[in-house]
């Protein structure tokens, strides 16, 4: 009785899960089969799963030059790599010092790094730093800087630090090891999956963030991926919503990139950030449980 | 060590890298105003607007700025916001004191003129306008004026369009099954839109039983797209202030503020909706589709609201008013049109496009220059708007005008950066054929139109929503949920309406009205 109601109750698990993960997959598909779908049998059949009349026009169209795409490539690209590596090295540097019995004032300096949790300035302060203070509005430098310290990130590396042996430091210090190099040489290396987890989460922040661009980023080539993917859908939205101010409105609208075009950017836009998954998969499973067992 | 030095390096090239641009911004803003004319450093403009990417923008930006520099001495920087964040970052620059010169408003979508202007935010151009943009201020009905200005004076320079303000509202067919089926179409003109839907109904029926594949009527999750809702003037109302903040006046009793979702109109209109809808004449997922241009480019709507007149009996051969719409360039969707309402420009017609000056800017004047050449200059102006002429468009054998693909476009924003009109027509892309002529001729007509169509009983009324502001978020959020809804039918009005109406009054709408009615009372009382 016991068994079958077990067996039962997996086979409900697994259905739920099943039923998840095609929520997930079959919109994807959709879009993936769409994008090489002829514009002209969209508008007949509308959507399928596999594409009636196969065509590659939309990515012709996305890379012709006619959007900018290949260059917001290039600018999403440097952002994520530079940007991801920058927040490693400075979140680690941080949440290593911060658990570092050696450094004076660590609580204090800890309660500043979570302070902006509770409190933060919001939009309007944060727009006056950056552009009439630090002078950073329209340069590629905004994207990056806004997101090189995350409390959550610091945090989670704290804990993880924290699971280093003391003695382990302190053993290198005797052998003649300086902080730096003790730093590089051994607490880095040790940490490799929690660093490749937050690098993970971050390199996907970096790859999806538009808000950013849409607030300081004026000219045309600094524009980020997800930038150029959002005008296309939100214009769509914003022009409609408003549509009856402006007779010129309906042909903008009419101007707009065709359906097809649209799900081929975001193929396009979503296609290497994928493939990190299965690249970080071995660190990332380790990579979870950081934090969640305190000792 | 390597990496830390990697780091190190890292931090001196971006402090080197903001050091440049700090630098740059200063010089920049430092020109003396004061310097004598023919000495004058060339001044730099922002010109902030609402655009989509566009292509070889540079190149067409640099050939546009050999004409300005030449003719006022200046450089215009043209800086496009993606539409959806444009009012909220326009705001952030205003309320962080940025740095800009001109930018597109409106009183719609966000972009809050008249707030704006009433606390400073926009330069005072009473003065400034005639002495520096004459034209722009004469070619224009002299009553627009009055509806960019907050507290007596003009904050905005208008955008008077080809297509004038007037505004008549109307319906669309597909030409082709109202021959179909003997639809008696025109016997629809100037009649109150119940009875129009009324009379649509059983042609939609008919059609649609010929034509499985389409869809009858076009309903969108919009509010502001709902026929009734976003559409004061075909139920011969009037918005008081914001279109979508409860309180309009009926045309006939214009004195009195009433709630336009209690009116007989309103039940009416959702039983239609909802009979439509249970017959099948309105898409089933209606009140979640927020985008409906697929639909209407593939020709699929039998009918449709539309602004666009004169309708198809008072000028036969308006391409815009006998092709359904987004289908002028396929073709693929030929129409007639029947317009049912008054004509009449609108209280917020003026605000609809304008340019605002920055109130900190350092060169006002040149702005208003800039403004004066862009409204005049017809070569400027279609450069921006269109490109370069056999670059980036063409008019083919037939004299029908032709964007070549791939190349500059400006998505037709052209109607942000300045008046499309002009008293011969030579700044819009109107085809050189018969064609073209007849658009002409159209525009004429609606042109004359604005000369002698009643104005709008609320022209040159702001309301001030401060006093109510919470009653108005409140009843916001239950208009945003069931106008859609009922919109397009798929809620049951029997039961749905009375909820709706009570939803309202607990969220405070009598507030609105009483509050609405007040303000208005006091200022035609002044008036």
């Amino acid at each position: 009785m016991l068994l079958r109601k077990l067996h039962f109750s997996k086979i409900v698990i697994h259905l739920i899960f099943i039923a998840l993960s095609l929520a997930c997959i079959v919109p994807l598909l959709l879009v993936v089969s769409i994008s090489f779908t002829g514009e002209q049998s969209l508008m007949l059949n509308g959507y399928h799963f596999w594409p009636q009349e196969f065509s590659t026009a939309a990515y012709k169209y996305v890379f012709s030059g006619a959007s900018s795409i290949l260059n917001a490539y290039g600018v999403t690209i440097f952002v994520t790599v530079v940007g991801t590596l920058l927040h490693l090295l400075i979140t680690s540097m941080l949440s290593y010092s911060l658990t570092r019995p050696e450094v004076t004032h660590r609580k204090a300096l800890t309660f500043f790094v979570y302070l902006p949790v509770l409190f933060n300035g919001g939009l309007v302060p944060q727009y006056i730093l950056l552009t009439r203070i630090l002078h950073l509005k329209d340069t590629i430098w905004v994207l990056i800087i806004v997101y090189l310290v995350s409390t959550v990130n610091v945090l989670i590396m704290k804990n993880f630090f924290r699971t280093i042996p003391d003695s382990l430091i302190e053993s290198a210090r005797i052998d003649g090891s300086g902080e730096i190099r003790t730093f590089f040489k051994i607490a880095l290396p040790l940490s490799k999956p929690s660093l490749a987890t937050i690098g993970l989460f971050v390199a996907i922040a970096y790859w999806n963030d538009w808000m950013t661009a849409s607030l300081y980023i004026e000219s045309p080539k600094l524009r980020p991926l997800q930038y150029l993917l959002q005008s296309l859908m939100n214009n769509i939205g914003y022009l409609q919503a408003n549509a009856q101010a402006s007779q010129s409105m309906e042909s903008a609208l009419g101007m707009l990139p065709s359906e097809g075009a649209r799900m081929a950017t975001c193929v396009l836009a979503i296609g290497p950030i994928i493939l990190l998954y299965p690249l970080l998969q071995k660190y990332f499973e380790k990579g979870l449980t950081i934090g969640a067992v305190k000792e | 060590m390597k990496k830390f030095l990697v780091l190190l390096l890292s931090v001196t090239m971006l402090s080197a890298l903001l050091a440049g641009c700090g630098q740059k911004k200063d010089a920049g803003s430092t020109n003396d105003p004061a310097a004598d004319p023919a000495k004058e450093e060339m001044t730099e403009l922002n010109f902030y607007m609402m655009n989509s990417p566009v292509n070889d923008f540079d190149r067409v930006m640099k050939k546009a700025n050999e004409i300005i520099g030449k003719e006022i001495n200046a450089k215009l920087n043209l800086i496009l916001v993606d539409s959806s964040t444009y009012a909220e970052k326009m705001n952030l620059m205003i309320n962080s004191g940025d740095d800009w010169d001109l930018s597109f408003t409106a009183n719609w979508g966000g972009i809050n003129f008249f707030e704006n202007a009433a606390k400073g935010a926009y330069a005072d151009l009473t003065d400034l306008i005639p002495k520096y943009a004459p034209q722009t201020y004469a070619r224009i009905p002299e009553g627009l004026w009055e509806g960019v200005k907050v507290d007596g004076k003009i904050y905005a320079l208008v955008n008077y369009q080809q297509w004038g303000t007037a505004k008549r509202e109307g319906f669309k067919f597909r030409s082709d099954l109202v021959e179909e089926t003997g639809f008696d179409w025109k016997s629809l003109k100037g009649k109150p839109t119940i009875e129009v839907l009324e009379k649509m109904g059983p042609f939609l029926g008919d059609s649609l039983a010929k034509h499985k594949d389409m869809i009858g009527f076009e309903t969108s999750s919009l509010e502001s797209s709902s026929l009734y809702a976003g559409n004061p003037l075909l139920w011969n109302m009037e918005a008081v202030g914001d279109t979508s903040i409860p309180g309009w006046i009926n045309l006939d009793q214009p004195d009195k503020v009433i709630n336009q979702f209690e009116t007989e109109e309103f039940a009416k209109y959702t039983e239609i909706m909802r009979d439509w809808f249970e017959k099948g004449y309105v898409r089933k997922d209606g009140a979640t589709v927020k985008d409906t241009s697929p639909d209407r480019k593939a020709a699929k709507f039998v009918a449709e609201k539309t602004g666009s007149w004169p309708d198809s009996i008072d000028h036969p051969g308006n391409s815009d008013a006998s092709n359904m719409s987004m289908t002028k360039s396929a073709g693929n969707a030929p129409a007639v049109t029947v317009s049912t309402t008054r004509t009449m420009i609108p209280a917020g017609a003026a605000s609809t496009a304008a340019i605002a000056i920055n109130s900190e800017s350092k060169h006002i004047e040149k702005a208003l220059q800039l403004v004066e050449l862009l409204n005049t200059n017809d070569e400027l102006y279609k450069l921006i708007s269109l490109g370069e002429e056999g670059v980036d468009y063409k008019y083919d054998e037939n004299g029908k005008f032709t964007m070549i693909e791939g190349k500059y476009n400006f998505n037709f924003n052209e109607w942000q950066i300045g008046q499309s009109y002009s008293p011969n027509f030579n700044r819009a892309n109107y085809d050189k054929n018969k064609d073209g002529e007849i658009q002409k001729e159209t525009q004429k007509i609606v042109l004359e139109a604005d000369k002698t169509a009643e104005i709008s009983p609320v022209t040159g009324f702001v309301f001030d929503p401060t006093p109510v502001k919470t009653q108005v978020a409140n009843c916001a959020s239950v208009t945003s949920e069931i106008i859609p809804a009922l919109s397009s039918g798929s809620i049951d009005p029997a039961k749905a309406l009375p909820e709706f109406l009570k939803r309202l009054k607990t969220a405070g709408v009598d507030d609105i009205i009483k509050e609405k009615q007040a303000q208005y009372d006091a200022w035609k009382a002044n008036k």
